[in-house]
């Protein structure tokens, strides 16, 4: 692969990462009032307070001082102590919370990209056809619906009303020692959210694509593949689909960086201990230092799936690749 | 019970297949294209014409005559809203329009291949150029995968392409290489005519000249049969032994190259002729065709070209002119020239002039 | 059709009048214009007069029914956890709804044209340089910002700040829906000014000693005009999505109950988990209607106006 390619967008990812950690300092170190963001907390007592603002250097100047020792606790990865977690490191708080969220969001992107790229093809390829009246219709309903509103119809439906699944958590208390019962208990609770979810992204994998393949049936290539004889199906496959999937890849990437943001609300409808409801949390106790953390991981693996874009883009368009 | 027939290098030929037959005979070819706003476009009316085994035909015309709808619309190759309503492509014998998709997929590219203008876009950018070769060896006349990789290396080496290109992507070959790859491509099945369209078009003066040579070179040593849509006068007179000149949607004039590009009939053929710088006489000031073609979608009554024709007659506005075939083997559409003589009514001087 | 070409002028303004006439006619002939449009035209109705439909907004001092009543003949729709009526929260909903969202779309549209427009015409270091900004932004991950910047814009301008008689709270929704989304029509504006520039050297009679300045607007505006209008109203359907994802996780005005607010009371409350339909079913019907139609008509503007889409063969 062109070696200059990867690093300029290497060094690309590095300047916005470092934007970022700039953004985050000057919202809560140099906006009036931010110091106290990091060092009120109300589980301190005013000497543990005057000791945390002496580590975070909080009484010395702003820059360069401030700055250095902004950036340089950042890069290492020390990202503070949580306010509602009871001096917990945020580190930890987020670590522990991630798992489940990937669970469950990375299980429904796999899904939706699946379903939707499919979808989205057959619509496309046969405009106006029927699976197109219906697929496009259904998909522009769940694109047009945030996420809480597809799941909070299915508790209502499937859990309190015919009582088929849990309403809410990850887990039953005390449910199940065994590992397999664990395993079942767990994808008992998956499953309302994990449709949710795969409904909401699937709208607008499917959107997009099908108008990826009725971009790409009318370039000049797909008349060469009718002229050579070639059945539809064929043409479909190896013609139209692999060229409109080159857009789709930057597109499911930086999607997949939101799988760790999430379904923020729909964590919260269904309790799922993830980001989620760890970001609503935060945010109600006023946890400047885990809010600050979560967005940190968040936009950096945002980034870091752009960069995965670029890369895989550059390996499957050879005009790219060369 | 059909009998197996075979034609040209003892190739197989369709079921129901006439070898007496022309090669190809296209009568009454109506193409029409449904606007947005619902209302039928003719953009093809009534073409006829005829092309024999071994022989060139050139197509020219200005720009929207209805050069490229009328190649497309031979295997129902129409884009969007186009369909053929009316007449008949006989190949073989074996009438083309009325067959469905399944039963037309056997004529494509096995018996009409086409040479797409501007092959950066006509070939898979993701695919390699070999494999693009391959694949209707593969698929369409059932060889294994490393037959036709084999054969599609043969075809690259015909078109003066080393084997070892087979494995570049279009964007790594050059103009002229891709278009000779185009036309390796489409002399993958042996196919019993090729359509050129615009195939020089988009190249530089040089690479145009080593492709019309390349084509020369493959209709002797193939006996290809041609069908070359262009709108460069040049390239016909250089690879054609008839030519048909269009003029929105219908046949102008049509014979041998020799005696059109000599001695034009058609007052459209003089302007289309006249247009084009000629290098033995050196430079001229080229007569401009003044107006515009007419607006298909309202057609005016009468010869389509009147309102731009130098010699116009009260006729010419109410009444399509009919085609004349002269015993030299030119035929035009004019009433500036009657049934049977095709000698102009007036003086024929003026319009060569 | 060459007749038709050459008869239209490359970038003069035709008259607005008759643009807007044929633009209507064209987005009704197609089917989810319509439908796109009517839904509109009734929600538009719904915020522009609430109080005639309705009566004035309820609150927890004028509440009429009973706790989490389900549909009868004196609520239609129903009562809250506070005896509010949820027909009555509906309808208003939608205006404070709609508000949000048509201010998150002005600023949007104001930042992603102006910076797409200077970022496509003047081109060089300064296009490079704006570009870049519109990459860091479209990373942001909206409601994370949204989250950590609420409190930030609180602290500077005040809890109690109004402006046109919104609250701060609110505000800060219309402004990080602006921040996040600027950069998508930024973009989609520049990529079009690109290529009216490269018509515009065909014609460069025309533009001759002419400033930059008025080049921009004379010239280069009335030719992305019909961009921008279809990039608003696809912004507004967004605007009005994240409105009611971050209102429902806890940034909206309880004291200005937007369709995601109510939502949020809803969750809050456990509707879902108590049976209680008639709370979830009709905030949340409107915000799928609204969201919708608005998608609908932005496509259909989108393939009437945007040269690109409309040239699909």
């Amino acid at each position: 692969m062109n070696v200059a390619y990867l690093v300029r967008k290497l060094a690309q990812a590095l300047v916005t990462i470092a934007a970022i950690v700039i953004l985050l300092f000057v919202l809560f170190r140099a906006m009036p009032g931010s110091p106290d963001r990091v060092s009120k907390n109300p589980n301190m007592t005013p000497a543990m307070q005057a000791a945390e603002r002496a580590r975070w250097g909080l009484d010395k100047p702003l820059v360069p001082d401030q700055l250095v020792a902004f950036i340089g606790s950042t890069v290492t990865g020390d990202l503070g102590t949580s306010i509602k977690f009871r001096g917990q490191p945020v580190t930890e708080v987020v670590g522990a919370a991630v798992g489940p969220t990937i669970l469950l969001v990375g299980l429904g992107e796999a899904i939706a990209i699946i379903v939707g790229l499919a979808l989205g093809a057959l619509s496309g390829w046969r405009r106006g056809g029927l699976v197109d009246r219906l697929g496009n219709g259904a998909s522009l309903v769940f694109y047009s619906m945030p996420y809480f509103v597809i799941g909070m119809p299915l508790i209502m439906v499937f859990a309190s009303g015919l009582g088929w699944f849990p309403t809410s958590g990850m887990t039953t208390p005390g449910a199940s020692a065994d590992p397999v019962g664990q395993v079942l208990d767990v994808a008992g609770h998956l499953v309302l959210p994990l449709t949710a979810v795969t409904l909401g992204l699937i709208g607008a994998y499917s959107i997009l694509m099908r108008s990826a393949i009725i971009e790409t049936r009318a370039e000049d290539y797909i008349t060469t593949a009718r002229a050579k004889g070639l059945t539809d199906a064929r043409i479909l496959r190896h013609h139209a689909f692999p060229n409109a999937l080159l857009p789709m890849v930057t597109f499911i990437a930086i999607n997949l960086g939101y799988v760790i943001a999430g379904a923020i609300t729909l964590e919260v409808v269904f309790s799922w201990p993830g980001l989620g409801t760890l970001t609503v949390a935060a945010l109600n106790a006023r946890d400047y230092p885990l809010l600050q953390g979560i967005f940190l991981l968040v936009s950096v693996s945002v980034v870091m799936f752009n960069l995965l874009a670029d890369f895989v883009y550059g390996a499957l368009d050879p005009r790219v690749r060369s | 019970m059909t009998t197996e027939v075979r034609g040209r290098l003892g190739r197989l030929l369709p079921d129901g297949a006439d070898p007496t037959a022309p090669l190809l005979e296209v009568r009454d070819l109506a193409v029409r294209f449904r606007t947005p706003s619902g209302a039928s476009v003719r953009a093809v009316g009534g073409m006829s014409f005829r092309l024999d085994a071994g022989e060139a035909m050139g197509i020219a015309g200005e720009s929207g005559c209805g050069k490229t709808t009328t190649a497309l619309s031979l295997v129902h190759l129409l884009p969007g809203t186009g369909r053929v309503s009316a007449g008949s492509v006989k190949l073989f014998g074996i009438d083309l329009v009325p067959l469905t998709e399944r039963q037309l997929a056997r004529y494509r590219w096995r018996e009409i291949s086409m040479v797409f203008q501007g092959a950066m876009n006509a070939l898979n950018p993701v695919q390699r150029v070999g494999d693009q070769i391959a694949e209707p060896i593969e698929v369409r006349l059932g060889q294994s995968r490393d037959a036709s990789r084999k054969r599609a290396g043969e075809l690259l080496e015909l078109v003066g392409i080393p084997r070892q290109r087979a494995s570049a992507y279009p964007h790594e070959l050059s103009g002229g290489m891709r278009q000779r790859a185009m036309i390796a491509m489409a002399l993958a099945c042996d196919p019993a005519v090729v359509i050129g369209d615009e195939p020089t078009t988009a190249l530089d003066v040089m690479v145009q000249a080593q492709i019309l040579q390349l084509l020369e070179r493959l209709r002797r040593e193939l006996g290809l049969s041609l069908l070359l849509i262009t709108h460069d006068l040049s390239v016909i007179a250089e690879t054609c032994d008839r030519v048909m000149v269009m003029y929105a949607g219908r046949v102008a004039e049509e014979g041998p190259v020799s005696r059109v590009f000599t001695a034009p009939r058609h007052p459209y053929t003089v302007k289309l002729l006249s247009s084009f710088p000629d290098i033995r006489t050196g430079r001229r000031a080229l007569s401009m065709i003044p107006g515009s073609p007419p607006d298909l979608r309202t057609p005016p009554p009468g010869c389509l070209f009147a309102p731009r024709c130098e010699h116009a007659m009260p006729v010419c506005a109410v009444e399509t002119p009919p085609e004349i075939n002269s015993d030299d083997g030119v035929r035009v559409a004019c009433h500036l020239f009657t049934a049977g003589d095709a000698v102009r009514r007036d003086a024929a001087s003026e319009v060569k002039a | 059709m060459t007749a038709a070409h050459a008869g239209r002028s490359a970038h003069r303004a035709p008259e607005p009048l008759r643009r807007a006439a044929s633009l209507v006619g064209n987005l009704l002939s197609r089917g989810d214009g319509i439908v796109g449009l009517a839904i509109l035209l009734v929600f538009g109705l719904l915020a522009l007069f609430p109080d005639v439909f309705v009566g004035p907004l309820e609150d927890i001092t004028t509440v009429t029914g009973m706790r989490l009543h389900a549909p009868g003949l004196g609520h239609l729709l129903g009562t809250d956890e506070l005896g509010r009526d949820i027909l009555n929260l509906t309808v208003h909903g939608a205006r404070i709804s709609m508000a949000i969202g048509l201010m998150a779309t002005v600023i949007t549209i104001l930042l992603g044209a102006v910076i797409g427009v200077i970022a496509g015409f003047v081109g060089g270091t300064t296009d490079a340089l704006l570009m870049r900004l519109c990459d860091f932004f479209l990373v942001l991950p909206t409601v994370v910002l949204a989250l950590i910047l609420a409190p930030v814009i609180l602290d500077v301008v005040g809890a109690d700040a109004e402006l046109f008689g919104i609250r701060a709270t609110l505000l800060v929704i219309v402004v990080v829906i602006g921040l996040t989304s600027w950069a998508t029509t930024a973009r989609v504006i520049r990529s079009q000014v690109l290529s009216v520039k490269e018509r515009m050297f065909v014609d460069r009679a025309r533009v001759i000693g002419a400033g930059p300045g008025w080049i921009m607007v004379r010239h280069i505006l009335p030719n992305v005009v019909n961009l921008i209008v279809a990039q608003a109203v696809l912004t507004f359907a967004g605007a009005v999505f994240t409105e009611t994802t971050l209102s429902f996780i806890g940034l909206g005005d309880s004291s200005a109950p937007s369709w995601g607010q109510v939502l949020s009371s809803a969750q809050e409350a456990g509707a879902a988990g108590l049976g209680a339909s008639w709370y979830i079913i009709p905030p949340a019907t409107c915000v799928v209607l609204v969201v919708l139609a608005f998608t609908l008509v932005g496509n259909a503007l989108d393939d009437v106006l945007n040269p690109k889409s409309a040239g699909r063969r």
